[in-house]
């Protein structure tokens, strides 16, 4: 079961990864593209990559695990019972919502799905709507991936039906969870899984809900691919999972970093390869239609971007293999050094790079340092109300890692994992967000985005208290067999911090 | 208390705390917000009563393929007017700066409404018509 959830997974971000990259190629340069077409590639490429095992650490001709859910078959049962029934209704409600109207909700209406319907209409950019600086375009700079696709399915099957891709990606996040949790046995698997696809701000009617018309559903769902990833080692999965979040929200280019700096501090060669290969290709994809949008094109440059990112992938590729030898502190040490450096660079060649988009007024706002050092403090006060409490209509999604680490902390057993890792990088780019963010009214940010942007790490909260739940209970009863399996889990999914 | 326990516990917390919200904000808000969309040919219940107005007017009185000069404020209500008035296209008056004005050009076949739509604050819209000089 696991592992068919974890091929149908791979097959979907294969599905998106290909559709993404033949359809931008297409658009590049006035094109017209073939989504269709486009698409029914995708899916072939999709299929062949849950066929084949590529790119995955574990044997493939495993064993199944048998479940280790240690609960009483009674409660085993009612606990299937109340998971099937209350996601089955909230599947029913969120797709009425998705199919009765279109988008509801302001960025849905304005920046994704008229978008989508330029698209369908007429599948290039070289049309006003994109390319006419006279015309008012709003969230003009906002990567196409979920507006191609839509708009692909609304040629294909229409506009009511097409409106439900959110709610299957929504879906995905939830196997992505389930597959990510195979060692916890299916009950409990279950149990986290239903947890996770259950969120007051993915189901109320509210701006980022799953049927609102927002990306940030479909945004959580890659976000949730990639902790699957570092779950299951899978480069394949990290790999296109990177690509796909600078085709998905502006703020995915600073999200695809993330994976990076987990694998690179994790010393894992295999795995940063994976995911800087993911940002090239995505930064490669996305860059020109980007420059085209915001009427700066930029023609020989792109060889030059290229052969960066070709230099970038060497680096990390030499590095993470040298610095298996190095600490952890050692390596973080170096990460922040780089990053730091990094960080520098963009901000000198902002404009070069982010100018009239989105990240650039992020970009723009960081001159006001102490305004941004202000907010962080007040963001260090507020954050814990909004990720761990009810403030940001999130319930407990980021309580419950937090409990389950302080469990395992107690019992002498505080590793926090790549997928941990990558949590909290994740959050520490929401906290930088929030300090960085051009709104002026710093409460109304706090009010009306930021229960929102936590939701793109709620998929991989519910992954990392899975894995952390899983070691709890290995380690539980201390018997032998606990203690060996124990061994086996902090093993596979372990930041070597030696 | 055993591990497994607490695994349930936090997830039955986070089905608990989500479907107290059930009845009033993913049902009932849903249904009015539905309704409202289908009453109206579209969400503009998400501008103010005014802008929806001038809105609705602009739509119901000018072809699908007209081109619609705006002028004044590009943020708030003025936001919608692309996708509400869609396939209309809604053409700047003056350039980026709000300083030059340039004149509105014809795409394809269709020509320019002789109103335009000036945005004024965040929340406020309407309909004004050109003066002759720049028609």
């Amino acid at each position: 079961m696991f592992r068919l959830t974890h091929r149908l997974v791979r097959a979907l971000a294969i599905t998106l990864f290909g559709f993404g990259l033949i359809a931008q190629i297409q658009l590049s340069g006035g094109g017209v593209a073939d989504l269709e077409t486009a698409l029914r590639w995708a899916l072939l490429t999709g299929a062949l990559a849950a066929a084949v095992p590529f790119g995955l650490r574990d044997d493939p001709h495993e064993i199944e695990p048998e479940p280790t859910c240690p609960l009483a078959p009674r409660l085993r049962l009612v606990v299937l019972l109340i998971a099937a029934c209350w996601t089955l209704f909230q599947l029913g409600v969120l797709s009425w919502g998705a199919i009765s109207t279109s988008a509801r909700q302001w960025d849905g209406v304005v920046a994704w799905e008229l978008r989508a319907r330029a698209l369908a209409d007429q599948p290039t950019l070289a049309q006003p709507l994109f390319l006419d600086e006279q015309v008012l375009r709003p969230s003009h700079s906002y990567p196409l991936l979920w507006p191609l696709l839509q708009g692909t399915l609304t040629q294909m099957f229409g506009e009511a039906t097409s409106r439900m891709l959110p709610v299957a990606l929504w879906l995905s996040l939830g196997a992505a969870v389930f597959t990510g949790l195979r060692k916890l046995g299916v009950t409990l698997a279950l149990a986290v899984t239903t947890a996770a696809l259950t969120n007051p701000r993915m189901l109320d009617e509210c701006v980022g809900a799953v049927d609102s018309g927002f990306a940030d559903v479909p945004h959580a769902a890659l976000l949730t691919f990639l902790a699957l990833g570092f779950a299951r080692r899978d480069a394949l999965l990290l790999s296109a999972g990177t690509a796909l979040l600078i085709w998905s929200k502006p703020e995915g280019i600073l999200h695809a970093l993330v994976p990076i700096a987990v694998a690179w501090l994790s010393a894992e060669r295999r795995l940063s390869i994976a995911a800087t290969l993911g940002l090239s290709t995505g930064l490669l994809a996305w860059l020109p239609l980007r420059q085209d949008l915001v009427g700066s094109p930029l023609g020989s440059g792109l060889w030059k971007i290229g052969l960066g990112l070709l230099a970038l992938t060497a680096v990390v590729a030499l590095t993470a293999s040298l610095l298996h030898e190095w600490s952890f502190r050692a390596r973080a040490v170096t990460a922040l050094g780089v990053s730091l450096i990094g960080l520098t660079l963009t901000f000198v060649f902002r404009q070069e790079l982010f100018g009239h988009s989105a990240i650039g007024a992020y970009l723009e706002e960081s001159q006001r340092g102490g305004r941004a050092l202000g907010r962080l403090g007040r963001m260090l006060w507020e954050f814990p109300q909004h990720a761990l409490f009810g403030k940001g209509r999130l319930a407990v999604t980021f309580l419950a890692p937090c409990v389950t680490f302080v469990m395992l902390t107690r019992r002498g057993s505080a590793l926090i994992g790549m997928a941990g890792l990558y949590l909290i990088l994740g959050l520490g780019t929401v906290t930088m967000m929030a300090c960085l963010t051009p709104e002026e009214d710093f409460t109304h940010y706090l009010k009306s985005s930021i229960g929102r942007v936590l939701m793109h790490w709620s998929g991989a909260a519910w992954i990392v208290t899975g894995l952390f739940a899983t070691r709890l209970i290995a380690t539980g009863s201390g018997g032998e067999d606990d203690h060996d399996q124990a061994l086996a889990v902090q093993n596979a999914d372990t930041v070597s911090t030696t | 208390m055993r591990p497994s326990a607490i695994v349930l516990a936090l997830c039955a917390a986070q089905v608990a705390w989500t479907a107290t919200g059930v009845p009033k904000k993913a049902i009932g808000r849903r249904v009015d917000q539905i309704e409202a969309h289908q009453r109206d040919g579209g969400p503009f219940r998400l501008c103010s009563e005014q802008s929806a107005a001038v809105l609705k007017e602009l739509r119901d009185t000018t072809p699908p393929d007209a081109v619609i000069p705006v002028i004044g404020s590009a943020r708030g209500d003025m936001e919608f007017a692309p996708a509400l008035l869609w396939p209309r296209l809604c053409v700047f008056e003056l350039d980026e700066a709000q300083r030059v004005r340039v004149p509105i050009r014809r795409f394809e076949d269709s020509d320019p409404a002789p109103i335009r739509l000036r945005g004024e604050g965040r929340r406020s819209l309407r309909l004004e018509p050109i003066p002759p000089q720049f028609r």
